[in-house]
């Protein structure tokens, strides 16, 4: 991050940071359990795409500008999981870790720049879709923030998959996936 | 006539006497069975394991609470860490070991007449649902699934709660009720009766297995030994093929 | 368990609702039990039929069936997949997990407690004075109803008692069979089990009113059957009942 931080920079991050810090006090009445159910998915999914990079980071088939691209990409996730982790303890439920999951990945997911980009690809698209839904479905405008803000992130990844040699892909309306759909899609990653 | 009476007399001797000692001879170590409490999910799999022991399987709450009042016990082993935890800190087991993890699915009879093809069908069909008793682990793990997918309301359909997991089998497999949630280990001996609609795993709670020494068990190396077996590669490939997984490689 | 405790435990909403599933269906067991068990008593003892001991075996059977025999036994004849059960599915009745399901284990388990009784009373009145009646030219019915019931009383109440008492006592069949939700088929028993290790303060409770009950039951018996022998009715047939000795 070598830009200048503009004031109004400055005053976006920290309206964002206040609002994810702010949510583990949140008493759990603000949240329907509808609500905490796409808490309950993105926080699983965020933890596999975590892994996702991991691994396609250990595989070593890409370098330059692709490697930057999967080491933000597993540092944003790390963070998100991180965030809805609190989310859902803030509402007394418990929040998985990674060891819980035994996360499956086809054989050759990882092996060639373009296959990394299109396994990446599958559970971005899901994840987005999954929080497009979200920031409807939610009625706590603080939950709100967090999805969209999730939801643009995982735009961006999808956008800097691009590194990876593929070809950038722009969708002009991408799918908003309901949690059934968005679940079964990412069943056969999540064991 | 008393001749008679001495013969029936004497052969009723000899019966008796070739009964009581047959256990002795039999097994020439003589070591005696094991009184093993274990979750009822468990039933399949220890008896394969070691049919020599004397089981009794229940939800692990009632186990708990029979063991609590000084049920002759040797071995416990539950299905949810609650159970075990409570008679540690009592100070009537030895240090709980996690020796297995499990999965919740939902079933439906292979007929299935309410056309359950989804979890959130549940949300949408009249079904007659069963669960197990939220003391049970089993039952307490049913409200965790749902609560994680927002899925309790569908807890208004059920029409009765069991007081163990395999109550629940049963009755779905019996085609009684509509649809259950059981272990996917408990929908394995019962294939041919019921169709498995699986849990996703994002839903799924941490559901972990505890076995326990009784403190004043008197077979107190026996039971040890008994314990270290189950957490040996044997019980653990047992425990694996009967569909039950595999401990985390972080906790144990 | 001081009785202030016991009361406030009873006042639980496990424990109302127990006692309301227990004795709706309870009651309407009895009921069906004293309607149909009476004239098939009465037919037991008095006429001298081929097929009278089979039908008192098959009426003794729940007897000695362990109660989770008689739950099977009761899904393998209603059960949804059952003998019946399509039967059932066709008229619109549903005995799937509900009141019906409790009323049909509780009488099927309760049942022979009546009818044996109720036979041994039967068979002990003296032969002689329903013969006298049907000279009078009483039918066969008058000598039922205005002969044969008020002789028996005694002998048929104390064994409404004792099928009330087991019918109130039964668990095996009704978990199975009805399976087992608060307010629905719930009963007492059942309800003990599930609060042992919830709260033993109400288990505890509910169990004192089962055993009030059912003492209650017995000592009704008691004191009916011996109010019958003492009073005006020279015929020693209600002494002879089986349990006033």
């Amino acid at each position: 991050m070598t830009r200048p931080l503009s004031r109004r920079r400055l005053l976006t991050v920290a309206a964002g940071t206040a609002a994810l810090a702010a949510l583990p006090v949140r008493p759990a009445s603000a949240a329907t359990e509808e609500e905490l159910a796409y808490a309950n998915f993105a926080v699983s999914s965020e933890l596999l795409l975590a892994d996702l990079y991991a691994k396609a980071l250990a595989a070593k088939v890409v370098i330059g500008p692709g490697q930057a691209a999967l080491r933000a990409g597993r540092r944003a996730a790390i963070q998100h999981a991180g965030a809805l982790s609190g989310l859902l303890t803030g509402a007394g439920q418990d929040a998985p870790a990674a060891e819980d999951f035994d996360f499956q990945w086809p054989a050759k997911a990882f092996h060639t720049p373009d296959a990394t980009a299109a396994t990446a690809r599958v559970v971005l698209r899901a994840l987005h879709g999954a929080y497009q839904t979200a920031v409807v479905t939610v009625s706590e405008p603080s939950y709100g923030i967090v999805y969209t803000s999730l939801a643009a992130s995982a735009g961006q990844q999808l956008g800097a998959l691009s590194a990876l040699g593929a070809s950038g892909v722009v969708e002009p309306f991408p799918v908003a996936l309901d949690l059934e759909s968005a679940s079964d899609t990412l069943e056969p990653y999540l064991g | 006539m008393r001749g008679r009476l001495l013969a029936i007399a004497g052969l009723v001797a000899v019966v008796a006497s070739a009964w009581l000692t047959s256990g002795a001879t039999a097994r020439p170590s003589a070591t005696p069975p094991l009184t093993i409490y274990a979750a009822a999910s468990l039933t399949e799999v220890f008896k394969a394991l070691d049919g020599a022991q004397h089981f009794s399987f229940a939800g692990s709450n009632a186990l708990e609470t029979q063991i609590r009042n000084g049920a002759p016990v040797d071995v416990f082993a539950s299905a949810a860490p609650l159970n075990t935890q409570r008679l540690f800190k009592a100070g009537i087991v030895d240090k709980p070991v996690t020796f297995t993890a499990n999965r919740l699915a939902l079933i439906v009879p292979k007929s299935n007449p309410a056309g359950i093809r989804s979890i959130y069908d549940l949300r949408s069909k009249p079904v007659k649902l069963v669960v197990a008793a939220p003391a049970v682990p089993a039952g307490g793990y049913t409200l965790s699934v749902l609560r994680k997918m927002g899925l309790s309301s569908v807890l208004s359909k059920v029409v009765s709660r069991e007081s163990d997991v395999k109550a629940v089998t049963g009755k779905v497999a019996l085609g009684q009720a509509d649809a259950g949630f059981v272990y996917v280990t408990d929908a394995r001996p019962v294939s041919d009766q019921v169709s498995v609609i699986r849990i996703p795993a994002w839903a799924q709670p941490r559901v972990r297995y505890e076995i326990a020494v009784v403190t004043k068990s008197p077979n107190k190396t026996a039971a040890q030994a008994w314990v270290r077996m189950i957490l040996s590669a044997k019980g653990q490939t047992a425990l694996k093929h009967a569909g039950f997984l595999p401990l985390p490689k972080a906790s144990s | 368990m001081p009785p202030g405790e016991l009361v406030s435990a009873l006042q639980s909403d496990v424990a109302k609702d127990a006692l309301v599933v227990t004795f709706e269906t309870n009651l309407i067991a009895l009921a069906l039990i004293l309607v149909l068990g009476t004239p098939t008593a009465y037919w037991a003892a008095t006429r001298q039929s081929r097929f009278r001991d089979l039908v008192v075996t098959l009426i003794e059977l729940p007897l000695v069936l362990p109660p989770a025999v008689a739950g099977i036994g009761l899904l393998a004849a209603f059960g949804r997949l059952g003998l019946l059960g399509g039967t059932l599915d066709t008229l619109g009745i549903d005995v799937a997990f509900n009141k019906v399901a409790v009323v049909l284990a509780v009488t099927f388990v309760a049942s022979p407690f009546y009818v044996r009784t109720a036979v041994s009373a039967f068979e002990a009145l003296d032969p002689t004075l329903p013969a006298a009646a049907r000279t009078l030219g009483a039918g066969p019915g008058g000598v039922f109803f205005r002969v044969a019931l008020p002789l028996a009383a005694g002998g048929l109440g104390a064994g409404a008692a004792l099928a009330f008492a087991r019918g109130l006592g039964e668990f095996g069949a009704t978990i199975m069979f009805a399976g087992s939700l608060q307010g629905v088929t719930q009963t007492l028993s059942l309800a003990i089990y599930e609060q042992f290790d919830l709260d033993f303060d109400v288990a505890l409770a509910i169990s004192a009113v089962l055993v009030a009950t059912s003492a209650a039951t017995l000592l009704s018996v008691k004191l009916v059957t011996r109010w019958r022998s003492t009073s005006s009715s020279p015929i020693p047939s209600v002494a002879s009942s089986p349990l006033s000795s």
